[in-house]
């Protein structure tokens, strides 16, 4: 029985403020559409007007006429280009003669009809529109080499051909027709042929097309056709269109391999299996150890890249065995200052499928109604009474059988939401960008004291000069939640003590006052398992307040043009404060005397990368390779200390309350992995590809005389579509396939042989 | 070309630091775990092992399982005689007390070697009464790297534990007393007689193999009764002492199946029949009586439960109060009572056996007697004065002699009969002590006569019959095949069954 949370209404309040720049207020002048009115103040067309200068634009002409004149000018953006300059005989001219250079120039003619002056294609135009004759060109690329097959074609029609060995082309064309110039791996390029009979072209390559590019194993960006293996990519716009509590839940199916279980308890994050194992997060190009998408906002994020299978990983080492998933944030991405506020409120409407139980019998045994755990009681609603707890009095008396608590479930459920609010402000500049943003995501749940609160705060940066890169970013996450019991099986969980284990016949309203004797016992039938549910919502707590902070630093130098080094540094630091509490008189909780507990994990981890990159294209062959080096370190301690046999006051909630002397215990653990990899690639003409790995590890958990182990990869791609004659319908086919070996390194401390040391008393 | 000799330069040297992993074993040492400990703190562990008791549901398994109580909540398996497999895990124990005597200074080197040598037979001797053959010999080597030890047959175990008892009983002997023992106190005197009095419950549960020589039970037997210092009253006694501490309250104290416990019409019709005070002291009156305006010192305030009955009618009377809960104090009152594992009381019923089955001389009735009176003397020891504990119907001396006196409970002289009397106030004193001892007396002896129904028993090759045995772990058959399948197969013609009869029953 699956139960999921609906989303129900969905308010959204999207908000975008833009400070206009006032150097480009022709901005204003750009409206695509297919005719424009200008108002005229109309005298014949023996007018004469004067221009600002003997060379003007059509546009400027046209305004001209129509501010001193009272015509309209009426064209077509189509046949007549408006930006285009024109050197007019005179300064000062009649209408008539003005337009004649105009018309002619644009092989158009017009005409004057009451205050209207239309453009239109000639009969001389549209005649010299169907004439054939021969183009030629030369196709090269931005090196000025020539490009050898390249596809020349008629937009619209069959016709085409291909470069020589030379990049010269040969076409018959009319001059009305639209050449089509590609090329694999460049970008596609359109030329009308209008009166030219000779066209020269150049192609640029196609790697900086965005939509194409994904983003790779330690932040490097491939060609998505390069690579040999399975790699998916969500833009950011996606995952902010509708915000949860947690990113993760705006993957759900988007990724294919990639299955997102989303928890219908109350703050609890979804978990992610790509292909069957969990990935691992990637944020920035920095693996982190501490950090997960929870913390991560979904208006900062430009894109997600999910790498599939260890291949892709290889080059994480033993922690991307089973895929990653990296995110990238957002920079500054236009020209200078840009504000950006999003709110975005959503309600839940509950579960979609309720458990279904009898509402016909009470809690009890063999036919009898008995305040235990077990509904095999007496027939309701026949008029039945039997000795029960009246929550208002306190007392036991005969009271009738009624089936009064069939909505209990529904009954003790509040409306719960989920608010995402978020402002960022960035600024672009020549030599870098900044950018800040503070998200507050509020949570109420559907329980009663059940509330999340998160805060987001991110900022950073980039800048270059020359040769030299530098992003840098720090986020701080603080996530505090009073309560988070109620979930799950056991005496604390609402699905079960309001479903599974009491009958009908008692009514959660009548017990919302939840204390028989302040801090000493509870107002309740039961004394055995479970508890009052609202009882467990106010005081029988679990509370967690997290903070975590976490910052990376990368820094790069183009030292040659083919030979980049990169240094990059990630750091995340977690302190957690959770605390247990249960007062005296709970039952199934930790302690039936009272309980206080306290824990403290907190840790950090340090990832550093560094790596000298090189490509260089020897005429058909390219080569792409990098070498490099990474330290990875974290530590996590934990101390916990407990109550013993009860609390000393009623209500008072500390270990300093505790009966007996409180329990304590401590932990620490730490790994250190050091790693040298080293990848090659190479392309011969962006059709064949081959890529190879190998990395090698010492890592500190394993013993010394097996410290270090050794893992390659290999990897190919073709692309059998250029190849391999294909019909048209077919744009293009690739074979893939990738051999990987992974291997991983032990858990911590398991090498040692020890004793296990507890206190006896 | 500069630069590119400064970048290289630089990588190498990257490099080579990170390739420096000299501090890498200290990363991986747990600071909180310790390497090695001290001769006291596994002493501790190991007479801990061997006293613990689990708590709440768990604790009640073995007393379900012999007829003394029913159990109210749902229906379990013991109560139908539906035995499975059980695990060969306390190993562990002896593997610590090997360290212990390896880390043992001179002064106390033979203390804790003959301490070692009592957990290791009370474990060993225990493994193969649930199961049959054991590994023995070649256990607890796997540091040399035997890590498939083969099965010794029961008889071999069994001539280990004697002989290691003997060892121990010497050791003590001429040992000081040592450190590092809460529960006895570490004091040798007191050792002695635990390992003497063991030493004749080990000798009694072989009473089928008197003929073998190699055992030489009857010799053995005798010797240790004239010449070793055996207890002498309930303060001898070695068991587990529960107080008013976190940590250490009474294993059924307080716990979500108080009301559960249904004692059996088995029990508490045999002790009315002779007027037995400790059934108020057992037992708690029953709702259903008192509501029907019975007093609660009444004898018939008393509702047994058949246990062997279906699963419904238990329910039934469970609801409506119609049972008759165990007392209070293994309940409410927070120390409880200590629960004895090896007890003077049990020493004398075991002396006055062997008197009846002739391996030595003496007055079996004396012993019998003696037996039933510290079995009363010890709880009211262990109970508070308290009218709900005892409904007023108070133990005293006067009682216990007006007690012993009844003829109903007199030795007859015939054999058969007096171990039948013997065992069965065995059985009686063992309420909700020794887990498990009065199933195994009623596995050598057959009695006292466990109720059985065929109609609800879970023991479905047996229906007529209480299992025999507990099978194999499952993790042997995973870890060490070919020696548990060669065991089994020697002693049960290769059925691995819960009602086969293992050496010391055949």
């Amino acid at each position: 029985m699956k139960i999921k949370p609906l989303l129900g209404h969905l308010l959204c309040l999207k908000v975008q403020y833009r400070t206009l720049n006032i150097m480009k207020v022709t901005l204003f002048m750009m409206f695509v559409c297919a005719f424009q009115l200008l108002a005229t103040t109309g005298n014949a067309q023996n007018a004469t007007i004067e221009l600002p200068s003997r060379s003007v634009t059509v546009e400027t002409l046209f305004h001209e006429i129509e501010k001193q004149t009272d015509y309209l000018v009426v064209y077509s953006n189509r046949e007549l280009n408006v930006k285009e300059h024109i050197t007019f005989s005179k300064k000062k001219a009649q209408v008539y003669e003005l337009l004649n250079e105009v018309a002619e120039k644009a092989q158009l003619k017009y005409e004057h009809t009451n205050n209207y002056i239309v453009f239109s294609k000639s009969e001389h135009a549209k005649e010299m529109q169907q004439t054939k004759r021969t183009v030629t060109g030369t196709v090269k690329d931005k090196n000025g080499e020539a490009i050898i097959g390249a596809n020349i074609s008629v937009k619209g029609q069959n016709t085409g051909t291909i470069t020589d060995i030379d990049g010269h082309f040969s076409l018959n064309v009319s001059p009305r027709d639209v050449l089509v110039i590609s090329f694999i791996s460049y970008k596609t390029k359109e030329i009308p042929v209008s009166s030219n009979t000779v066209i020269n072209v150049v192609l640029q390559e196609e790697t900086e097309v965005l939509d194409e590019v994904v983003v790779t194993a330690l932040g490097i960006k491939r060609e998505e056709k390069a690579l040999g293996y399975a790699i998916q990519k969500v833009g950011g716009e996606k995952l902010a269109a509708v915000k949860s509590v947690d990113v993760g839940t705006a993957l759900t199916g988007k990724i294919a391999g990639l299955n997102v279980r989303n928890s219908t308890e109350f703050n609890t994050s979804p978990s992610l299996s790509l292909r069957g194992e969990s990935p691992l997060l990637v944020i920035d190009g920095v693996p982190y150890g501490n950090m997960s998408l929870n913390e991560v906002a979904s208006d900062d994020i430009e894109s997600i890249d999910v790498l599939k299978g260890a291949t892709a990983s290889a080059l994480y080492g033993a922690r991307g065995a089973s895929g990653a998933i990296m995110v990238t944030t957002k920079r500054g991405s236009e020209e200078g200052l840009n504000i950006s506020i999003n709110s975005n409120t959503m309600f839940n409407s509950g579960y979609l499928k309720f458990p279904k139980v009898q509402s016909s019998y009470s809690g009890g045994q063999g036919g009898q109604y008995n305040p235990t755990d077990f509904v095999w009681g007496d027939k309701l609603d026949i008029g039945r009474t039997a000795l029960q707890y009246d929550p208002y009095t306190y007392e036991w008396r005969e009271m009738p059988l009624t089936s009064k608590g069939k909505n209990n479930l529904k009954n003790f459920q509040e409306l719960g939401f989920v608010t995402n609010n978020n402002i960022s402000v960035t600024q672009k500049g020549k030599y870098g960008s900044f950018r800040t943003s503070l998200t507050h995501v509020y949570n109420k749940g559907q329980w009663p004291n059940a509330k999340l609160n998160k805060v987001t705060l991110t900022t950073s940066g980039n800048m270059h000069y020359k040769g030299f890169d530098l992003d840098a970013g720090i986020t701080y996450n603080k996530r505090f939640s009073p309560n988070g019991t109620g979930s799950g099986y056991g005496g604390l969980g609402y699905i079960y003590n309001l479903l599974a284990w009491s009958g009908p016949e008692w009514d959660v309203r009548d017990y919302k006052n939840y204390w028989r004797v302040k801090d000493q016992e509870q107002n309740w039938y039961n004394e055995t398992y479970y508890n009052n549910p609202y009882y467990i919502a106010n005081e029988i707590l679990s509370s967690t307040e997290y903070d975590k902070v976490n910052g990376f630093a990368s820094g790069s130098y183009t030292i040659t043009p083919w030979l980049k080094a990169t240094l990059r540094s990630g750091l995340d630091v977690y302190s957690t404060r959770k605390e247990w509490r249960n007062p005296i008189g709970a039952y199934g909780a930790w302690d039936k005397k009272g309980y206080n507990e306290l824990q403290t994990p907190n840790g950090y981890s340090i990832n550093t990368d560094f790596m000298l990159m090189a490509n260089h294209k020897f005429s058909n062959i390219s080569v792409d390779g990098f070498i490099g080096s990474n330290i990875y370190f974290y530590q996590d301690n934990t101390h916990t200390s407990y109550t013993k046999n009860g609390l000393l006051v009623p209500g008072f909630y500390s270990l300093n309350a505790s009966v007996d002397t409180p329990g304590t215990s401590a932990s620490i653990s730490k790994k250190q992995t050091n790693s040298l990899f080293g990848k090659l690639s190479l392309a011969w003409k962006s059709l064949l590809f081959l890529d190879v790995t190998g990395r090698n590890d010492w890592s500190s958990s394993l013993p010394s005389d097996t410290r270090s182990y050794f893992y390659p990869s290999v990897a190919g791609s073709v692309v059998l579509s250029e190849f391999i004659p294909m019909p048209s319908f077919f744009d293009f086919w690739k074979v893939r396939g990738a051999w990987t070996m992974s291997k991983t390194d032990t858990s911590v401390y398991v090498t040692n042989n020890t004793y296990s040391v507890r206190f006896i008393i | 070309m500069n630069k590119f000799i400064q970048t290289a330069v630089c990588l190498l040297s990257f490099m080579t630091t990170t390739v420096s992993c000299g501090h890498f074993d200290e990363i991986n040492t747990n600071p909180d775990v310790p390497t090695q400990v001290t001769s006291e703190m596994l002493a501790i562990a190991g007479i801990k092992s061997l006293l613990a008791n689990s708590t709440g549901k768990s604790f009640m398994q073995s007393y379900m399982a012999c007829k003394y109580i029913a159990w109210g909540e749902l229906s379990e398996s013991y109560l139908y005689n539906g035995f499975g497999r059980t695990g060969l895990g306390n190993y562990h124990t002896i593997i610590n007390m090997q360290k212990m005597v390896e880390l043992s200074d001179d002064k106390n080197v033979k203390a804790y070697s003959a301490l070692a040598k009592f957990v290791k037979a009370y474990i060993l001797f225990n493994s193969t009464m649930e199961l049959g053959d054991i590994p023995c010999s070649d256990a607890l080597k796997g540091e040399e790297g035997t890590l498939r030890p083969k099965y010794d047959t029961q008889k071999e175990v069994m001539l280990q534990v004697i002989e290691d008892l003997e060892e121990a009983y010497t050791l003590f002997s001429n040992a000081n007393d040592f450190k590092g023992d809460p529960f006895v106190g570490g004091k040798v005197e007191r050792w002695k007689k635990i390992v003497s009095t063991f030493q004749l419950q080990v000798l009694m549960s072989l009473s089928k193999k008197t003929e073998d020589t190699d055992l030489k039970i009857k010799e053995r037997f005798s010797q240790i009764v004239s010449q070793s210092s055996l207890m002498t009253s309930n303060d001898d006694n070695f068991q587990m002492v529960y107080s008013d501490k976190a940590g250490q309250l009474y294993p059924f104290n307080d716990n979500m199946y108080s009301k559960n416990p249904m004692v059996s019409s088995f029990l508490i019709d045999m002790m009315k029949e002779t007027e037995d005070y400790r059934l108020f002291y057992y037992a708690k009156p029953s709702e259903a009586q008192l509501k029907a305006g019975v007093a609660a010192n009444d004898w018939n305030v008393f509702i047994g439960t058949d246990v062997t009955q279906d699963f419904s009618i238990h329910k039934d009377a469970y609801v409506n109060g119609r049972f008759s809960c165990v007392n209070d104090r293994y309940n409410y009152y927070r120390p409880g009572e200590p629960v004895i594992r090896i007890g003077y009381a049990q020493q004398n019923f075991i002396l006055a056996e062997a008197v009846v089955r002739g391996w030595i001389a003496g007055d079996a009735s004396h012993y019998y007697k003696q037996g039933i009176k510290a079995s009363m003397d010890f709880l009211t020891k262990y109970t508070p004065d308290e009218e709900i504990y005892h409904q007023g119907r108070k133990i005293t001396p006067y009682y216990i002699e007006h007690f012993l006196e009844q003829p109903s409970i007199q030795l007859t002289g015939d054999e058969n009969i007096d171990i039948e009397k013997i065992i069965t106030q065995r059985y009686i004193a063992s309420f909700m002590q020794h887990p498990w001892g009065a199933y195994y007396e009623y596995r050598r002896t057959g009695y006292p006569k466990f109720p059985i129904n065929p109609e609800t028993s879970l023991n479905s090759n047996a229906k007529d019959k209480i299992p025999v045995r507990w099978m194999y772990p499952a993790n042997e058959y995973s870890y060490n095949k070919e020696n548990v399948e060669e065991a089994v197969k020697r002693q049960y013609d290769g059925n691995d069954e819960v009602n086969q009869l293992m050496w010391i029953l055949k």
